[in-house]
């Protein structure tokens, strides 16, 4: 059954479809070319209270504690049968989106459209941060990224391709809080003398027992279980000071997704890079005056909210012949991050050719200096 | 000018002996009784002893109107102030001797070293005796040294002087002269002229079947190559062969010092000079270092002596050292010249002393004792005592031939250049080391001569032990300087120098002059040196072949500028290129997939910790447990160091259990 639970983007003017422009921040009419701010088309689009689940549902949305027990279902069931179904408003098409989709492109007739359900209420984001790059900037960037990549098979420059660009708002959580707790570390104290023709060193052992603390803002953390988490922890950092209120209208020409990371691998995940960074950052403090100081345990305990965020990100591969390579975008910084790959001929001639040249100018070098009497 | 010395020498020698009489005993108007009448210069006599023959003298000098002066001082100090009658003259003099106005008397000098007596009339005393009754008051009163000490042949002298008069002109009331004696044991006299000349007969007998019997034990050593087991003048060396044994059997009582040899022996040739009683050395080491002090007490006179033991005896080392040096039959000549080094090993008391006797005392300064003990610290430290004890042989040889213990004359100061010669005789080949042969030497002359007239340029070696507190290269630049080398106005010539301390390594150097020094680079200098330590230090290459090799090279570099290197030199460099190339080459290749830009999971949140917000503060610190390691390390010796191991302690005059004057110096370790 079909239901309202969707949002299209049309033009005020002459009901084209609508499209976000990064570069001017502004929705573009893809048939008349009108452009009209985010903000003046959501007022717009309240009058006409075009979708359901408008504002006052999304309020009250922000997430608090890891609550997210309300969310169970939504989030793991995959079952064909209780998926959502979703009208085209352009050509009335019925849809079926996936789980984790926030947006659909209609296959019939090219319509772009938001599912409201899944950002709204609960699942309603805290924040986004708009897309600032367009995908035209992609290519230079690549080429770019490609310079001092000496590795790479040889031709990759050339052959290369980069294949379809998908701009997607992923799902992050960002984390603030604090960390504190008693940690333990070991550390030693060395004394050296002598005793007529001995050397004499004494260490001594012992335990030492800190009190630390540490407070952390804004640690993203990718929720979603698509990407990878490599690839997206690479593209940090994201500047959180350009973060904007959610707002719908952001959304028009990508594609968008919302979280499906279990609320248990995220805390464990954000727990320990901050408990990880916290006992190294306190180790020094901690062994002033010993040396040798090593962690040895401890428990900290984690005082942390969490902000649900939308972060602007291209995805895209680029292939060369058969292979494929996954790679991101930065949508806000320009940052591309990717796995290039490495060819084992290319990279032993370097390193042959290298220890040439460096012997030879050695070899060189010992044989003038020998026949100049040096 | 030699007169004047001489006669300043004797000024001072009455000085010494007026000074030693301050503090006289009573005496009418025609006796002076500012000072004693009897002096010992040796310290032999006790205070009673002297007191007695003090009062003696001047009841000699009440009873018969002839003063008498009794003084025992060695024949060596009388010629240093100009013989002995003018010292016995001239200290009768100034101490204001003599009876009425024209100081009648007799000044009578005894000499322990030579054990002889001089009697000198002086004024109208001549005409109590006549000359043949004072020659036989002089040969009989010697005598009584052995029994009494130098108190014998003084108190001898008086009783048999008085005893003649009595005989010629009638016994004199006078009260005995033995009458402080009473406590003392005092010889008895022959009574007439006739028992005296019976004495005398009976002495000359004694010392003739006494020289019989001395010749024939002598013939025996010679023979057979034993030493004499025990008793008389031997028991030292009895003593010292068998301290070992005492040692077992008496534990700490085993004084080496107690009941040896009387210190007053006149030293003893067959000596051993080595008494490694703490086993330091081996058998062969101590043959070896024998060897060397026999050849050193041949060479110059002084008496080199090496001893060792677990104990002290409770002595201080120092006296330890002179004791065991005067009461073992050592010493050269009449002052007992030479050096007793001992090693003590005593747990808690290990350290040496080096205890100076006769000649060598004076030469011995603080300095030079710093300088030497040095070296033999620095030896003794590492366990290498026999190295040690050998370089201090050297030190104590050189310190008494050149005054210096590193001493050759021309490396103490620079060579004046407006004083510098050639000398074409001069041997180019120069081995103080003693490390080449005869024919070595000649072999390599012959190559040296053909090199230096074909290429205009002089080559000199010299083998030596160290560079003596100077750095190496000064070392060999006076030596070259000093010697004549070099050809044409430049004196252009190289000198290859080797350093070779005992139980070291040989360490070379090359130094260029004139021309030889703008064909001489660093390189060529480092790479001539590195190759000729390699060859000899070789065990299966002789030094004629070694050196051969080096001056091949040498005409090598005359030839084309360099010197060529070494089959392993060049596999070493090409190795480490290798190794060099092959090390950045990685470095390059790890940077260049750095490059790549892999994304790798976060781990850590560090961008995201807030500024200023870590917070760590102090609980308690729990002790778990202490480990300790000891690591052998002893400090490290350089023999050309001389401030490293510090100063020694230093006497510069001080005695033993015997009378005999010592310097000496010595160190803890």
């Amino acid at each position: 059954m079909a239901n309202s639970r969707s949002k299209e983007h049309k033009c005020p003017n002459c009901g084209g479809f609508l499209v976000y422009i990064p570069e001017e921040g502004v929705l573009k009419c893809e048939h008349c070319d009108s452009k009209i701010k985010v903000e003046e088309y959501a007022n717009a689009s309240k009058e006409d209270d075009l979708y359901a689940g408008g504002s006052d549902e999304a309020e009250g949305s922000k997430v608090e504690g890891f609550d997210f027990s309300a969310l169970k279902d939504a989030v793991t069931d995959e079952n064909a049968e209780n998926l959502p179904v979703y009208e085209c408003r352009s050509c009335a098409a019925q849809l079926i989106a996936p789980p984790t989709a926030a947006t659909i492109s209609c296959p019939y007739c090219g319509n772009h459209i938001v599912l409201t359900d899944q950002v709204s209420g609960k699942l309603r984001p805290d924040g986004m941060i708009p897309f600032r790059y367009s995908p035209d900037k992609i290519a230079s960037a690549v080429q770019k990224f490609y310079k001092g990549k000496k590795l790479l098979p040889k031709g990759f420059f050339s052959s290369a391709k980069i294949g379809d660009v998908t701009g997607v708002y992923l799902p992050f959580w960002v984390f603030d809080g604090s960390l504190s707790g008693q940690m333990t570390y070991k550390g030693d104290k060395v004394s050296h003398s002598r005793e007529g023709n001995y050397d004499i060193t004494t260490t001594t052992h012992y335990m030492l027992y800190r009190d630390v603390s540490g407070r952390f803002q804004e640690l993203p953390v990718d929720a979603g279980r698509n990407a990878d988490d490599a690839l997206m922890d690479s593209l940090e950092p994201f500047d959180l000071r350009e973060a904007k209120p959610f707002d719908m209208g952001y959304l028009a020409g990508y594609t968008a997704e919302r979280f499906d990371e279990p609320k248990k691998s995220m805390t464990q995940r954000a727990k320990g890079r901050m408990r990880k960074t916290l006992a190294s950052a306190a180790l020094k403090k901690a062994g002033a005056g010993f040396t040798g100081v090593r962690p040895e345990g401890g428990s900290l305990k984690a005082d942390i909210t969490a902000k649900y965020m939308l972060f602007p990100v291209y995805m895209f591969n680029i292939k060369d012949g058969s292979q494929s390579y996954p790679f991101a975008f930065n949508g806000q910084t320009g940052k591309v991050v990717g796995k290039l790959p490495i060819d084992p001929t290319v990279s032993r001639n370097y390193f042959l050719i290298r220890f040439g040249i460096i012997f030879g100018v050695l070899f060189g070098w010992s044989l003038l200096k020998y026949f100049c009497g040096c | 000018m030699g007169r004047a010395i001489k006669s300043m020498a004797q000024a001072g020698l009455i000085l010494m002996l007026v000074i030693s009489c301050v503090f006289p005993a009573l005496a009418d108007e025609n006796l002076s009784n500012e000072f004693y009448r009897a002096v010992d210069m040796t310290g032999g006599l006790s205070d009673a002893q002297r007191n007695t023959l003090d009062s003696a003298c001047l009841e000699f000098a009440e009873n018969w109107k002839a003063d008498l002066s009794l003084a025992v001082i060695t024949e060596e100090r009388c010629n240093e102030s100009g013989g002995i009658e003018a010292t016995a003259k001239g200290y009768y003099e100034d101490c204001g001797f003599g009876y009425g106005p024209d100081k009648d008397g007799f000044s009578v000098i005894y000499d322990p070293d030579n054990d002889k007596e001089y009697i000198y009339p002086i004024g109208k005393a001549a005409e109590l005796f006549d000359e043949k009754q004072l020659r036989l008051i002089s040969r009989i009163a010697p005598d009584y040294e052995e029994e009494y000490g130098t108190f014998g042949p003084l108190y001898m002298t008086y009783r048999l002087m008085n005893n003649l008069l009595e005989s010629q002109y009638g016994k004199q009331e006078q009260q005995e002269a033995s009458e402080g004696t009473k406590d003392l044991a005092v010889p008895k006299a022959p009574e007439t002229e006739s028992e005296m000349i019976a004495k005398a007969d009976e002495i000359e007998e004694e010392q003739q079947a006494a020289e019989e019997a001395k010749a024939s034990e002598a013939d025996t050593e010679t023979d057979t190559e034993t030493v004499p087991e025990s008793g008389g003048a031997y028991e030292g060396i009895a003593y010292g062969h068998e301290l070992y044994e005492r040692i077992e059997s008496c534990g700490e009582n085993a004084d080496p010092t107690r009941g040896a040899t009387d210190p007053e022996t006149e030293a003893d040739e067959t000596r051993k000079r080595v008494s490694d009683y703490a086993d330091l050395l081996t058998d062969e080491e101590e043959e070896k270092l024998e060897a060397k002090l026999t050849a050193i007490r041949r060479e110059c006179k002084l008496d080199l002596v090496f001893v060792s033991d677990n104990s002290s005896y409770g002595k201080d080392r120092s006296v330890y050292a002179a004791d065991f040096y005067d009461y073992n039959g050592y010493g050269c000549g009449g002052d007992f010249n030479g050096s007793c080094l001992f090693i003590c090993m005593e747990e808690g008391n290990r350290g040496f002393w080096t205890a100076n006797t006769g000649s060598m005392d004076p030469k011995y300064t603080q300095e030079l004792a710093d300088k030497s003990d040095d070296v033999l610290y620095s030896y003794v430290t590492q366990k290498r005592f026999f190295d040690g004890v050998m370089s201090w042989a050297d030190n104590m040889r050189r310190i008494y031939l050149y005054g210096h213990p590193f001493a050759y004359e021309w490396l103490q100061s620079d060579y004046p250049k407006d004083q510098r010669a050639h000398d074409y005789l001069a041997p180019r080949v120069v081995d103080d080391n003693g490390m080449l042969s005869e024919e070595t030497v000649k072999h390599i002359t012959t190559s040296m001569e053909e090199i230096a007239k074909a290429y205009d340029l002089d080559l000199v070696i010299h083998t030596a032990y160290e560079s003596y507190e100077v750095d190496k290269k000064t070392f060999a630049d006076r030596f070259y300087e000093s010697h004549g080398y070099g050809m044409g106005e430049d004196y252009s010539g190289i000198l290859i120098t080797v350093f070779k301390p005992y139980g070291s390594s040989n360490d070379v150097v090359v130094t260029g002059y004139g021309r030889g020094e703008e064909i001489l680079t660093d390189t060529a200098k480092d790479r001539l040196a590195w190759r000729l330590e390699g060859e000899l230090d070789s065990d299966s290459t002789t030094k004629e072949e070694a050196f051969s090799k080096g001056l091949s090279w040498v005409k090598h570099l005359l030839q084309t500028g360099r010197v060529p290197r070494s089959g392993l030199s060049w596999f070493f460099s090409t190795a480490f290129e290798l190794i060099v190339a092959l090390i950045i080459a990685a470095i390059m290749r790890s940077h260049a997939k750095k490059k790549m830009d892999t994304p790798v999971k976060a781990e850590n949140a560090e961008p995201y910790l807030v500024k200023g917000s870590l917070n760590v503060q102090y609980v308690k610190d729990k002790f778990l447990s202490t480990n300790t390691v000891r690591k052998y390390n002893p400090p490290s010796s350089s023999s050309s160091s001389s401030s490293s191991s510090g100063r020694s302690s230093y006497s510069r005059s001080y005695s033993g259990s015997s009378s005999r004057s010592h310097s000496g110096s010595g160190r803890s370790f």
